[in-house]
């Protein structure tokens, strides 16, 4: 894996505003599909801004239907008793994709 | 927000692991695998593909299997890790790995540290109502069958196959209610 500068942001206006400022950056939120690229050095970003910790998992009721937030994992998102109970296709997809270790 | 900036040698973290807080410099590329392996001198978790693909190297944080190998130590600071050496060791086995010597639940014993921190994930993930591939009625409460172990298992390979004793292991302990 190659070398790169690594930022936790703190908040969703300052992971955008890092990746900004920094052409090529990468946010870093799993990992599972991002860091296995990198090995590969498919992926080979100078600058990677991890958004892993920010408050961004919620799911929620919204305009008659659901809001997902961009930081909720599969795991989560399959688990939750409004997608099973509305949106069944929904858990089955993100059930047949990966494995559980993946999907947390 | 702090920034390490590239090709600098370290970033310093702290790690949870088994219950003990623990405090490492480390390459920012360094993997949580190679953290525990490597630095912590914790050899239980293994290496398998490096791509996540095995599950040999699985190991709990705060509570979820994750595989280790896809994970950067460095986006775990302060998080809480269990291994394999923190299930059980040989002078105090948890009911899992007691199952997996009964069950005769392995040939080579390389995945084994993987399997069992993976069925540990399982059976909390089960606890909790998670519902898997192999849930037939997604609002009905979640019942380990054979079907729903294997598929909730298939994240790790057993090269050996011994598939149906790791089966029959998991079994043992999902009926016990632990």
């Amino acid at each position: 894996m190659r070398p790169f500068s690594y930022t936790r942001a703190s908040s969703a206006a300052e992971a955008a505003r890092a990746a900004a400022e920094q052409p090529g950056a990468r946010f870093l939120a799993g990992g599972t599909n991002l860091l296995d690229l990198m090995k590969l050095e498919i992926e080979h970003p100078e600058h990677v801004i991890d958004i892993g910790r920010l408050p961004l998992g919620e799911i929620a009721a919204a305009d008659g239907g659901l809001r997902i937030g961009a930081m909720a994992t599969a795991s989560e998102v399959a688990a939750d008793a409004r997608v099973r109970r509305d949106y069944p296709v929904l858990a089955q997809a993100l059930l047949a994709g990966g494995s559980p270790q993946l999907r947390n | 927000m702090a920034t390490t900036p590239a090709g600098a040698p370290s970033v310093s973290i702290r790690l949870t692991v088994n219950g003990t807080s623990r405090a490492l410099d480390l390459d920012v590329r360094t993997t949580l695998l190679d953290a525990l392996r490597e630095r912590l001198n914790l050899k239980g978790a293994k290496k398998g593909c490096d791509h996540g693909q095995c599950g040999a190297c699985t190991v709990l944080v705060s509570g979820l299997r994750i595989n280790a190998c896809l994970s950067l130590a460095v986006m775990h600071d302060g998080d809480a890790v269990t291994t394999i050496e923190g299930i059980g060791l040989p002078d105090r086995l948890a009911p899992l790995q007691r199952a997996f010597l009964d069950r005769d639940a392995f040939q080579c014993g390389y995945c084994t540290p993987g399997q069992i921190c993976s069925a540990a994930g399982l059976l909390d993930e089960a606890a909790r109502g998670w519902p898997s591939a192999a849930t037939g009625d997604l609002t009905a409460p979640v019942k380990l069958t054979d079907a729903e172990i294997r598929e909730r298992m298939s994240g790790n390979i057993c090269r050996c196959s011994a598939y149906p004793q790791i089966l029959d292991a998991i079994r043992d302990v999902a009926g016990q209610g632990t």
